[in-house]
């Protein structure tokens, strides 16, 4: 018997430069940390192989979640949208903890994902967990930014791991259950979103 | 003199537009490291200056040339960003994302061909 087709799923990162989105993926894929910054050019693409909870029930699915990770450039993002989101089923939209503008930032971010590839779903992590918060955070305003927006979300730091796998699965599922059909497709590739 | 795209290297690179504070040097504390650019504080050097700083190190750098063509376009330069994306996709004719790149730059020339052609050279890299 042949093994089961994996189901093949497009993730954009999405957030302000220097938020930890590299990191985020580090931590998850390498399970490594490192402290220097090195700003990303243009978008990474890495491959993440989970075996999560089919949402409809069919049992273990194996999922190969490739990663675009791309460079936190505003200026850059609307020219880019279709290079970058074409066919993206879902958004890590990432926010710094340390940083309170950069949770504002991801209205930008997530409307010009969503232009290219629809009302996907979106799972927010507020990241750098670790550190002391911005204190210009009110108490309440991180919960109520993505209550309005209808996100589900949840802190992360790469630095320690708090939270990241957490993440990733919740928004695998959160696709899975969005989907059709679980069935792959016959390139092999899983099934594609309707367009 | 090195060339670069038919032209000398630095007079492509500084067609980067790059603002006159970091010309100066004071604004950011910029390092090298084998890796690329790091900052001591968490703060994101202008991506021109990377680009430069990048390419000059090593002129075939593809992330850096994929990002000098989209500076040339948001610039106002798009047939400048489509030779240089040219010079991407003869270095890794799978670049992410580069076809659909190429599409956008086209219909913003209103070249509908060749628009349509790089979708389609798109959809076969990545479906
Ligand atoms: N303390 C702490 N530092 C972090 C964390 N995540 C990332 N960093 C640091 O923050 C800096 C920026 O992280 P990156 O992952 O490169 O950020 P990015 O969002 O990919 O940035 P761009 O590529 O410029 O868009 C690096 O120095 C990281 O080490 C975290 O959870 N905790
Ligand atoms: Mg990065």
């Amino acid at each position: 018997m042949s093994a089961p087709v994996p189901v093949r799923l497009k993730i954009c990162m999405a957030g302000d430069a220097t938020v930890g989105k590299t990191s985020l993926i580090r931590r998850s894929v390498l399970d490594e940390y490192d402290d220097r910054y090195i700003a990303t050019l243009g978008t990474k693409i890495t491959k993440k192989v989970m075996s999560v909870q089919d949402p409809k029930g069919a049992g273990l699915v194996t999922v190969h979640a490739i990663l675009w990770d791309i460079m936190g450039t505003p200026t850059l993002r609307d020219l880019l949208k279709e290079a970058y989101y074409h066919g993206a089923e879902g958004i890590f939209a990432v926010a710094d903890h340390t940083r309170k503008e950069t949770l504002a930032a991801l209205d930008a971010w997530a409307r010009s994902i969503r232009s290219v590839a629809g009302d996907i779903p979106t799972l927010g992590l507020v990241n750098k967990q670790d550190l002391d918060p911005d204190p210009r955070f009110a108490p309440g305003e991180i919960e109520a930014f993505f209550e309005k927006r209808g996100w589900p979300w949840l802190y992360t730091s790469a630095k320690t791991g708090a939270g990241v796998e957490e993440g990733f699965g919740r928004l695998v599922e959160t696709i899975l259950a969005d989907r059709p059909s679980l069935k792959p497709d016959a390139s092999g590739d899983g099934p594609r979103r309707p367009s | 003199m090195t060339w670069f795209l038919g032209f000398p290297r630095l007079a492509v690179l500084s067609s980067v537009r790059v603002p006159r504070h970091i010309r100066r040097g004071i604004a950011w504390p910029l390092a090298e490291s084998p890796e690329g650019i790091c900052v001591t504080a968490f703060e994101r050097p202008d991506t021109a200056v990377i680009v430069r700083q990048r390419l000059l190190e090593n002129a075939e750098d593809i992330d850096a040339l994929f990002v000098l063509a989209a500076l040339h376009a948001n610039d106002g330069d798009v047939a400048e960003g489509i030779t240089v994306l040219n010079h991407v996709l003869r270095l890794d004719p799978a670049y992410p994302g580069a076809w659909r790149f190429k599409a956008t730059l086209h219909r913003m020339r209103g070249e509908n061909d060749a628009e349509r052609s790089a979708w389609q050279r798109a959809e076969a890299v990545e479906p």
